[in-house]
């Protein structure tokens, strides 16, 4: 079996992110990137299922700019064999991405597709189910437990109601939770090991796809800044205030 | 906010916060400290505190070793624990001039009280086992230092001088700084204060704070990283045993330090090509920022540190921080009045901050308060510096001064990036008769002539 896991690079999620002054987007430059959190998970998954034998090669695929290597990098030091960098603007929706996925898929041809449920910079929660329609496969999303079974995957869903497990036929996209691993860190030898892994570089315009924006971005600005706290001199007079001003008890 | 004070402090980092504590410690209450943000957001937060004795300067070297004696009584005075873990320092030599300067050391820090022991290979692997220790000539050892939480010093110094009567306004921007007659207005954007001294401690802003009074503060800083890994079982082990940290390890000939952290460990490299950030400044809204790591530039001295505690290269890194530490062209720290102004006082361009705050601190307010500092500074004296260096000069030789901070330090070691900078009329006539120069005050001077070398390619400079 192939796992192709796809990963993105976003700003990491310790930063305090700053909006630039025209309003145009968020500061990027000289701002320490990595991982998507649930790509890790995604990665991890594929890792453990191939310790287990029953897989046979990782490939890890970003989207992105000429830096976003680095998150393949990352990828391959933890385990994935080999890696595809898709270079295209750093500015590309899911739409697009899931195209570009689905060239990447045809080339490929991975059983199964191993996502993160949503990117922590745009928050879109797309990309995995565009992918799983354009294919025509079938998707679990959510992912917090996952099974590999004859032809079938049997996968524990994220609901609001609690816990979901379906069973989703061979090959299919999976869309990765938090919770469900705990991904490893790669040793400083792996990750110089990496470094001689393979990186296919390929062109986005290569692909022979649209992946021109549909939306257009209006403005970006800041939340509203929290006002500054008040100290209170008694527990009374918290209980009192949580009371009558916050009204939340 | 008070409109008066006698000295006004800008600037919130452990730097600061320390020298606003011995104002008030020397009986100088009426005294505040400026923050543009939170105390503790610029480097101090991130800094791995490190508290090394070790330097060949006497000026800072006494620095340290008061700093060191003073925060271990911190907790006792203020009732704040600072985290300081006496562990001792390890310094591995695996040249013989190596060992020799580590001799000539020995001689500074015996003058100025510094408890500094030798020890062999095999005195390293009893306290370090995991250091492998088979290529080594010896070491020496400073049982007395160790690491401790930045932040929490910073929050303890800033209770003993807020306790003495000192004030700290947080999140508020000093944005000019003016001379009138008898002293300074210093102007914030909640209002101004009028004061006899002003104090510039602005870490990262530093050239931005001269700006204000016209002074070319020589600081740019540099990018840092280090690397923090996941428990080690090997150490987890050592921990269940009840046996001691092993201490700070530093191998000055593959340049880095390490220490335990939380079951891991901390590796800390100087390397070559470490580039200067923030040469115009942080952003205006810049606060706890970190830049994106890059381990490739690191990679010779992982290998090194893989060599010598094999058990760092067999666990996982957990992250790694790459922040701004300021560096001058000579390494060390500006400390003391500023040239052609009275009563602005400069302590900026710490490399070394966490350690040399409690003196740097210490020492201006003796200078300030009683008209004189009690040890001698001329090592990170303000004056060696002045207008010649401009922003190109001190991008090259800052970063030469990082890269250096591991060499052999030699008597009398000139350093080469960025010369020559200002040459007299015979330089040329000088050169072609084998002037070997030196630098003072940017200036090519020679040091000797060496005449043997004359029209040779051979460049000598010592
Ligand atoms: C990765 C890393 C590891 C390090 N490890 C060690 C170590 O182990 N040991 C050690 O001794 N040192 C270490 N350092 C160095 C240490 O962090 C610094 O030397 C030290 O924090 C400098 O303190 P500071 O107070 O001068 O600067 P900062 O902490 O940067 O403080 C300056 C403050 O001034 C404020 N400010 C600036 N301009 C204005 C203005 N106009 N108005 C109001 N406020 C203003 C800023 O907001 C900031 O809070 C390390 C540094 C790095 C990057
Ligand atoms: C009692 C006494 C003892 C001293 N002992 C020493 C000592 O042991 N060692 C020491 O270094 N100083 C010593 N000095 C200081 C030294 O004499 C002066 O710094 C030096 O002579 C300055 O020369 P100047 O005043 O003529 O300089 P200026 O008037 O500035 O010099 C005139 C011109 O000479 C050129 N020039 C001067 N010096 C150099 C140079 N080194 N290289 C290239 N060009 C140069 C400059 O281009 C300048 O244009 C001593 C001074 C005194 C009073």
């Amino acid at each position: 079996m192939k796992i192709l896991v796809a990963v993105k690079r976003v700003i990491d999620y310790n930063v305090q992110i700053r909006v630039k002054e025209d309003g145009s987007g968020v500061v990027t430059d000289n701002v320490k990137m990595s991982t998507n959190p649930p790509d890790d998970n995604a990665v991890e998954e594929a890792v453990k299922i191939k310790e287990s034998g029953k897989a046979k090669e990782i490939i890890a695929v970003t989207v992105g700019e000429e830096k976003a290597q680095e998150t393949v990098r990352k990828a391959l030091a933890v385990g994935a064999d080999r890696g595809i960098l898709v270079k295209a603007p750093c500015t590309i929706e899911p739409l697009a991405v899931a195209k570009i996925l689905q060239k990447i898929v045809e080339k490929e041809k991975p059983d199964l597709v191993f996502m993160g449920k949503q990117a922590i910079d745009d928050d879109c929660n797309q990309t995995g189910q565009m992918l799983a329609a354009i294919l025509n496969w079938p998707q679990a999303t959510f992912a917090s437990k996952i099974d590999v079974k004859e032809n079938v995957l049997e996968v524990t869903r994220e609901v609001d109601e609690g816990l979901e497990t379906i069973e989703v036929k061979i090959p299919s996209i999976v869309t990765c939770d938090l919770r469900l691993n705990e991904p490893r860190y790669a040793s400083l030898p792996n990750i110089m090991k990496a470094k001689k892994k393979p990186l296919e570089q390929i062109d986005a315009s290569e692909l022979g796809i649209d992946i021109k924006p549909r939306i257009e971005q209006i403005k970006v600005e800041e939340p509203p800044k929290r006002k500054a706290g008040i100290k209170v001199s008694s527990v009374e007079e918290l209980v009192q205030k949580l009371k009558n001003e916050a009204k939340v008890i | 906010m008070k409109s008066k004070a006698k000295v006004v402090i800008v600037g919130g980092g452990v730097v600061g916060v320390s020298a606003l504590y011995h104002l008030a410690k020397k009986g100088w209450s009426d005294v505040v400290l400026v923050e543009r943000k939170e105390l503790t957001s610029g480097s101090t937060w991130h800094a791995a505190g490190l508290l090394p004795l070790f330097n060949m300067s006497y000026s800072v070297g006494q620095l340290h070793k008061y700093a060191v004696d003073l925060y271990k009584t911190l907790e006792e005075e203020t009732g704040k624990n600072v985290g300081f873990s006496v562990v001792s320092n390890i310094r591995l030599a695996s040249t013989k001039d190596r060992m020799d300067e580590y001799h000539q050391y020995a001689g500074v820090a015996q003058t100025i009280g510094v408890d500094v022991k030798f020890l062999t290979p095999d005195q390293v692997k009893e306290i370090w086992p995991l250091c492998n220790t088979s290529d080594l000539v010896g070491a020496i050892q400073h049982p007395e230092d160790g690491y401790i939480q930045p932040a929490d010093l910073t929050q303890a110094l800033a209770t003993g001088a807020r306790n003495r009567g000192a004030e700290i306004y947080r999140n508020t921007n000093v944005v000019g700084i003016k001379q009138i007659k008898n002293g300074w207005v210093v102007e914030t954007d909640k209002g101004s204060i009028e004061c006899e001294h002003v104090m510039s401690c602005s870490g990262n802003f530093a050239r931005q704070t001269g700006k204000m009074v016209g002074l070319e503060i020589p600081v740019i800083p540099v990018e840092h990283q280090y690397i923090v890994t996941e428990p080690h079982p090997e150490i987890q082990k050592r921990k269940k045993e009840g046996l001691p940290e092993m201490g700070v390890l530093r191998d000055s000939d593959s340049r880095w330090y390490m220490r335990e952290e939380a079951g891991g460990l901390i590796l800390g490299p100087y390397e070559d090509g470490a580039p200067c950030c923030y040469v115009d400044g942080p952003s205006k809204d810049s606060e706890y920022e970190l830049f994106q790591e890059d381990l490739d530039r690191l990679a010779p001295h992982i290998e090194g540190a893989i060599h010598r505690v094999p058990a760092f290269g067999e666990v996982g890194v957990k992250k790694v921080y790459n922040g701004a530490i300021c560096y001058t062209p000579d390494g060390n720290p500006i400390v003391g009045p500023a040239w052609g102004l009275k009563n602005f006082w400069i302590n900026e361009g710490h490399s070394f901050g966490i350690t040399a705050a409690g003196g740097a601190g210490w020492q201006l307010a003796e200078w300030i308060v009683d008209g004189e500092p009690t040890i001698d500074m001329l090592g990170v004296e303000p004056r060696r510096y002045g207008d010649y260096c401009s922003k190109s000069y001190l991008k090259e030789k800052n970063e030469e001064a990082y890269r250096n901070v591991f060499i052999i330090h030699y008597p009398d070691e000139e350093r080469e990036a960025a010369r020559p900078l200002r040459t007299a009329p015979c330089y040329d006539r000088m050169k072609k008769l084998g002037a070997v120069f030196g630098q003072k005050f940017g200036w090519e001077r020679p040091n000797f002539f060496c005449y043997r070398w004359h029209g040779t390619k051979r460049r000598l400079v010592f």
